[in-house]
């Protein structure tokens, strides 16, 4: 009855609203940790905050503000120095788990339902798309943000004592960025995420000693199936995730602990004055860094999304069922795994597969630890910043390599046909519109009036791409020849290899192609492309293949 | 208005605006986009499934599902969408219908046909996975639209007519086609599918069993074809029950002396 009384009095005293009022400026101050409504007001208008500092009790009260230094050095707020990229990497992570639990409601990791449960999420789930879209151009962003993050690192030279440790932490960060995309990679259990996990997997068979056993512990067969696909996802949504939260707040106490270095300008060589701000220096967290990063994340987020919906991202794709006993004229690995791919073409897969980026990631890891030039100004720095841009350099010939544009010669028969009715995407003449695919035997030599506009269009482009392809093997003939003149005394073998250049690889000599479309059911015409043509001293070669379009299928829109 | 307030203004507006406009942007194309969407995958499954009944299919029921006579029916038939679900008693969907006979084969037999449906689902030994058997079912679900809209009506299947003036080896190339032979056993001159290759069966005929002549061999792998199986067809060694023991019952004593005589031209 006493505190009844108490509130009775007080409410006597103040008046019912006053009272009401100063009870909800109390809810705001535990809300805030500290903070009441004029102490927020003040830090909205950018006042000075009053004696005793609220704002520093909210970084002392509060988990999630504790976690933030309560100021920094103005000098590395400026947006130049670090281009927030860990806010950034943070950012992408959460976005990823939010966007990524949406989708795990209407997913299953089983072969008998992921690939249908893809569907349902293009086709049934509201804002499934969407939301698939978002998490799929936030992996990618994440992996160029963690990227450009260490690259900022390692030009500023911040890995440099005392911060070698989170260098060391963010490259384990890095490795869990990338093993996190490419176990998310397979989930959709298309053709594209079969063929791409296979390749990856392929080289952890090819590690030495423990290969074999590394494999089946990551897909529990010897071939990707059910095993492996509850193990990535399981990778994908439980374990790298933890992995990530574990290391990401060592990196992040190491961050808070030594403080952001410095402009490397403001320093002497040596020194290391990251936590002693003077305090005409300091920036405090509230508000202006706060509102800084929510701006700056508020524009990200704007940016993003802008992507998808005007469709500048082209969107995550889904192309046919995975499917072991039809290999894809080209696979291809994501394209922040090209640069493997490419080391792959050059020669033993457990050398260049393995061996080389282990290297390459353990050297990363050991950076700190073997840099012993304590500058970090880039002029005193010239081995190491020539040593980045040969990495860079490297990096984008390798990737490069990796596609297939490099070192992958197909059949041109069969090129030229992948390029007018590709396996996946659309290709032109899926983009033709389905009406204007006039029914009949078209003939490259002919005259092809008789079709429609769009028809005899595509005609001409595949009488183009026939010649194209053939060229591009004459002139893959001319570099052998004159590569084999250079050589002073050719051996017989090469001799041979010379004489043997038309019989093995002809190209398409005398060549020509058909299209033949015919009305197949309702809604569905077949399309048959025949390639032809006519090696020296031989009989007329053709390849064909045949697909079936219907009208409403739209590849263009994935 | 000083710096902060300005950034804390822009910040938070920008951000709301940001994300309600986007939404409501996604939100306003959503009813229209699922459908197209659906409609899209649909369009595709048929896609597929063409692909796979040209592979697997046509054998035995023919091009564009027309069927073989004696061999097997035609899925493309006003008969097919409309009485056939009850003619079998058969309580389910028409899809289920399909997708579950393609899935689990035909136990029982039926008199009319001489193939045997396999067992094509994957749960069943067969090689289609179950998306593949359900776009399968897509394609020929297809077909509903023109068999029962009345375009379709010309598409059921006629028998290719033989004149009753032909040689017994004219008859017997004729009933090599109607009665679905080249489905296992590819076209004369071609490499088998499923059974042995018939190119080269007169010169090899004669001396396959001891004690049989090629036309007495022939005709008794015609109408007894567990009498003996060759050690080699395509997809393995042969198997025995594999080719229907029915022709002997099908086929006329005329029309198999023809099938025989017109086999004794392939040398």
């Amino acid at each position: 009855m006493g505190v009844i009384n108490n509130v009775t009095q007080e409410i006597r005293k103040e008046g019912l609203f006053q009272w009401m009022l100063r009870q909800l400026d109390v809810l705001i101050t535990r809300l805030t940790t500290g903070m009441n409504w004029n102490d927020l007001r003040a830090l909205a208008r950018g006042d000075e905050p009053r004696r005793p500092n609220p704002r520093l009790t909210v970084h002392s009260e509060s988990f999630w503000f504790h976690i933030k230094p309560s100021y920094y050095h103005q000098s590395v707020t400026k947006i130049g120095h670090t281009f927030r990229l860990g806010l950034l990497s943070t950012y992408f992570f959460i976005l990823e788990t939010i966007t990524g639990i949406f989708l795990m409601i209407f997913y299953a990791p089983t072969p008998e339902r992921a690939y249908g449960d893809m569907i349902t999420i293009m086709t049934n789930v509201p804002f499934g798309q969407f939301v698939r879209d978002i998490h799929r151009l936030g992996a990618e962003g994440m992996v160029i943000v963690v990227f450009l993050h260490m690259v900022r690192t390692y030009l500023t030279g911040s890995y440099k004592k005392p911060r070698q440790f989170t260098w060391l932490t963010g490259v384990v960060l890095l490795l869990a960025t990338l093993l996190m995309s490419f176990s998310g990679y397979l989930l959709p259990w298309d053709q594209l995420a079969y063929w791409a996990v296979t390749i990856g997997t392929s080289m952890a068979d090819k590690a030495p000693l423990v290969g074999t056993q590394a494999k089946l512990l990551l897909l529990g067969a010897p071939s990707i199936g059910a095993g492996g696909l509850l193990r990535f996802y399981l990778l994908h949504v439980l374990f790298v995730p933890l992995a990530i939260i574990f290391v990401f707040f060592i990196h992040y106490y190491k961050v808070v602990r030594v403080g952001i270095s410095l402009p490397s300008s403001q320093e002497e060589v040596g020194q290391d004055t990251a936590k002693r701000v003077p305090a005409d220096k300091r920036r405090y967290y509230l508000p202006d860094i706060f509102t800084d990063e929510m701006v700056f994340l508020g524009l990200v987020t704007f940016i993003l999304l802008a992507l998808i919906i005007f469709g500048i991202y082209p969107g995550a794709p889904l192309e046919h069922h995975a499917n072991p006993n039809k290999t894809p004229l080209h696979t291809e690995a994501p394209w922040y795994f090209l640069w493997i791919q490419g080391l792959l073409k050059l020669g033993d897969p457990t050398i260049m597969g393995v061996i080389v980026p282990t290297l390459v990631f353990g050297f990363l890891a050991i950076i700190p630890y073997i840099d012993f030039n304590p500058s970090r100004k880039a002029k005193d720095r010239p081995v190491a910043i020539a040593l980045w841009m040969l990495s860079m350099s490297l990096l984008v010939v390798l990737t490069w390599m990796g596609t297939p544009y490099f070192m992958v010669e197909s059949p041109p028969a069969e090129e030229v046909v992948q390029i007018m009715l590709p396996e996946e995407k659309a290709g032109p003449v899926r983009q033709t519109d389905w009406d204007k695919l006039t029914l009949g035997e078209w003939d490259t030599r002919n005259d092809n009036s008789a079709a429609s506009f769009e028809t005899q269009k595509l005609m001409v482009l595949f009488a183009d791409l026939i010649h194209e392809e053939h060229m591009k093997v004459v002139e893959r003939h001319e570099e052998k020849v004159a590569k084999l003149e250079k050589v002073r005394n050719p051996t017989p073998a090469q001799q041979e290899d010379l004489a043997n250049l038309l019989a093995t690889d002809p190209g398409l000599p005398n060549g020509y192609g058909k299209l033949i479309i015919e009305n197949w059911q309702d809604s569905l015409k077949k399309v048959t492309a025949r390639v032809f043509w006519t090696p020296e001293g031989s009989t007329e070669q053709t390849f064909e293949k045949t697909f079936y379009i219907h009208d409403q299928a739209d590849y263009d829109n994935r | 208005m000083n710096n902060t307030m300005i950034k804390i203004t822009t910040g938070i507006v920008t951000m709301l605006l940001m994300a309600g406009i986007f939404v409501l942007f996604v939100a306003r194309d959503e009813p229209n986009r699922l459908p197209a969407k659906e409609a899209d995958f649909s369009a595709r499954a048929v896609e597929n499934g063409a692909m796979i009944f040209e592979a697997n299919c046509v054998g035995c029921h023919g091009v564009q599902g027309k069927g073989i006579p004696g061999v097997a029916p035609a899925l493309n038939s006003p008969e097919f969408f409309t009485t056939r679900l009850q003619e079998v008693g058969y309580v389910g969907s028409q899809r289920t219908f399909i997708e579950s006979t393609v899935n689990a084969g035909r136990p029982v037999g039926s008199g009319q046909y001489s193939a045997v449906m396999a067992t094509w689902g994957q749960q069943y030994g067969g090689p289609l996975r179950p998306d593949q058997v359900s776009d399968v079912a897509s394609f020929i679900l297809n077909w509903e639209a023109t068999a029962v809209g009345g375009e379709g009506q010309a598409a059921q299947p006629t028998p290719t007519p033989i004149p009753s003036d032909a040689s017994p080896v004219e008859l017997g190339q004729a009933l090599y086609t109607s009665k679905g032979c080249a489905g296992c056993h590819g076209e004369p001159g071609g490499a088998g599918i499923v059974g042995p290759s018939m190119t080269g069966i007169a010169s090899r005929a004669g001396s396959t069993v001891p004690g049989q002549s090629a036309e007495e061999y022939i005709h008794e792998s015609i109408v007894n074809p567990n009498a003996y199986l060759v050690p080699e067809c395509p997809t393995g060694p042969c198997a025995a029950g594999l080719m229907p023991q029915t022709f002997g019952t099908l086929l006329s004593p005329a029309e198999l002396d023809g099938l025989v005589q017109y086999l004794m031209t392939l040398e």
